[in-house]
């Protein structure tokens, strides 16, 4: 029973941190929690749900489908499970019976985003990035608060290096979290990516304030010392700026170099050595 | 015919970053001996892993570049192919997998490499190479022929396959890891061990 116990905490731990960990998470269900489906008490259909997307992830079709039927057992009208039987068949491409399934929930339900989401996933997986786009951003314009919606769209544009549609969603994201340091960090980011004076000024400021909200943000720091840098040796400047700018890009340096003051790394003074060449 | 040569270290390292992120497009450069540069024989001593999260980013790639350049040249190595697996396990055409860092290549080495791993040939047990190539020649990426792609010692499968079987993919670091705790070291010299060992049982 204590393993049962025990396993029932890490998972919980996994869930609340939206860790993916799926190859753990079966580990744990084949050793402790598959012979005790019976003693999983409150937790019971949190955990069926989380082991079912673990299995499917790691092509571990015969647990998924040991979930499912569980699941079935007690909510035998449940569209939430529905849509587990969806992902089921999607694991298996076979896109369009998931698809039917998908639509019939969404039939019942017109307000139910998970369906809608998974048929976006569906197009993804077939490679249809174009038409995920599209898609997506029509959910948006009915769900505007779903964050998680709003991250993967911006990562879509990123991967069709449609940087400034990118930066608009990463501009919602914000709006819906202002005080998340990976935010302003990616923001900046994509700026930075875009390129031209303009831009790199506004990637400074925005990898300042992901600084400014996390000092330990790496990317912040090495990203503020890019641009620092090609600011100090833009030939569009005013001596001011440039000066300015040469100023900020050394400190954040010695900032980087104490992050690493403490770390035993071979060759750091190397690796570091080779950002002040330039 | 000129053969395109990957060692141990480099072909472990290719298939241990791809299997570490399987939902992610994954992507790093790969280093061969600067003395060698001449002609379209080339042999890949090792692989520098870069990034799972939003490859087409380039503040962190340029940071990355400058360092792994930096050390590369100190023993003697040059960055001379770039290699990714991408997202969808059905993608491995050259056109998706083509980067800024592939672009660039040309002008740090002649006919360097474009290598995509093929994701539809990744298991336990390989028989086959599971990567495509293609160099850089006359201008533009070109496919190569699947019988100039070599393993250098022919025993890499084994090691790659003994590594996956005691998930080595919990040991291989790329930058990303590296910049969300910079303790971890990209250069990997734990795996190293660990592959240069298997080298040796397999020997």
């Amino acid at each position: 029973m204590t393993n049962v116990n025990s396993s029932l905490d890490q998972l919980r731990v996994w869930r609340e941190n939206n860790d993916r960990k799926s190859r753990e998470i079966i580990e744990i269900w084949i050793r402790n929690l598959n012979s005790n489906v019976q003693k999983l008490g409150k937790e019971k259909p949190l955990v069926l749900e989380q082991v079912c997307i673990a299995a499917l992830d790691c092509n571990e079709l015969g647990i998924a489908q040991k979930c499912i039927q569980e699941l079935y057992k007690d909510f035998p009208k449940s569209l939430r499970v529905k849509k587990f039987e969806a992902m089921f068949l999607e694991a298996q491409e076979k896109y369009e019976e998931a698809i039917e399934i998908l639509d019939n929930i969404i039939k019942h339900d017109e307000t139910h985003s998970g369906a809608k989401k998974r048929k976006i996933a569906i197009l993804k997986a077939q490679g249809r990035n174009v038409e995920a786009i599209k898609e997506l951003a029509d959910y948006l314009k009915i769900f505007m608060a779903d964050v998680e919606a709003w991250q993967e769209l911006s990562e879509l544009y990123i991967t069709e290096q449609d940087f400034s549609k990118a930066a608009f969603c990463v501009e919602e994201l914000i709006l819906h979290n202002p005080h998340n340091h990976l935010l302003h960090q990616r923001y900046a980011d994509i700026k930075y990516t875009q390129g031209g004076l303009e831009n790199i000024e506004i990637a400074r400021s925005y990898y300042c304030q992901a600084v400014k909200l996390n000092p330990n943000n790496m990317r912040a720091l090495y990203g503020l010392y890019l641009a620092t840098t090609a600011i100090a040796t833009s030939q569009k400047c005013s001596s001011q700026k440039k000066k300015e700018a040469l100023k900020l890009s050394e400190w954040v340096l010695d900032e980087i170099q104490s992050q690493y003051k403490d770390v035993e790394v071979s060759d750091m003074e190397e690796r570091l050595g080779a950002l002040q060449l330039n | 015919m000129s053969d395109i040569t990957f060692s141990a270290r480099a072909y472990c390292k290719i298939i241990l970053h791809a299997a570490k992120y399987p939902h992610c497009s994954v992507n790093g450069v790969l280093l061969s001996k600067s003395s060698s540069s001449k002609g379209k024989e080339i042999e890949f001593v090792d692989a520098v892993p870069l990034f799972h999260i939003a490859l087409n980013l380039t503040p962190m790639a340029e940071i990355a570049l400058m360092q792994i350049d930096e050390l590369a040249s100190q023993q003697d190595l040059v960055i001379s192919g770039y290699y990714t697996a991408l997202e969808n396990i059905r993608d491995c055409s050259f056109e998706k997998a083509t980067h800024r860092i592939a672009d660039k290549l040309p002008s740090n080495f002649p006919s360097p490499c474009l290598v995509v791993v093929d994701n539809t040939k990744l298991g336990i047990h390989m028989d086959n190479v599971a990567l495509k190539v293609a160099q850089f020649v006359d201008g533009s990426y070109k496919p190569s022929d699947t019988n100039r792609i070599c393993l250098n010692p022919d025993t890499a499968l084994d090691v790659c396959s003994g590594l996956l079987e005691r998930s080595g993919y919990n040991l291989i670091v790329d930058f990303d890891n590296h910049l969300d705790n910079i303790s971890l070291d990209w250069m990997n010299p734990q795996l190293n061990e660990e592959i240069d060992n298997l080298v040796s049982v397999f020997d």
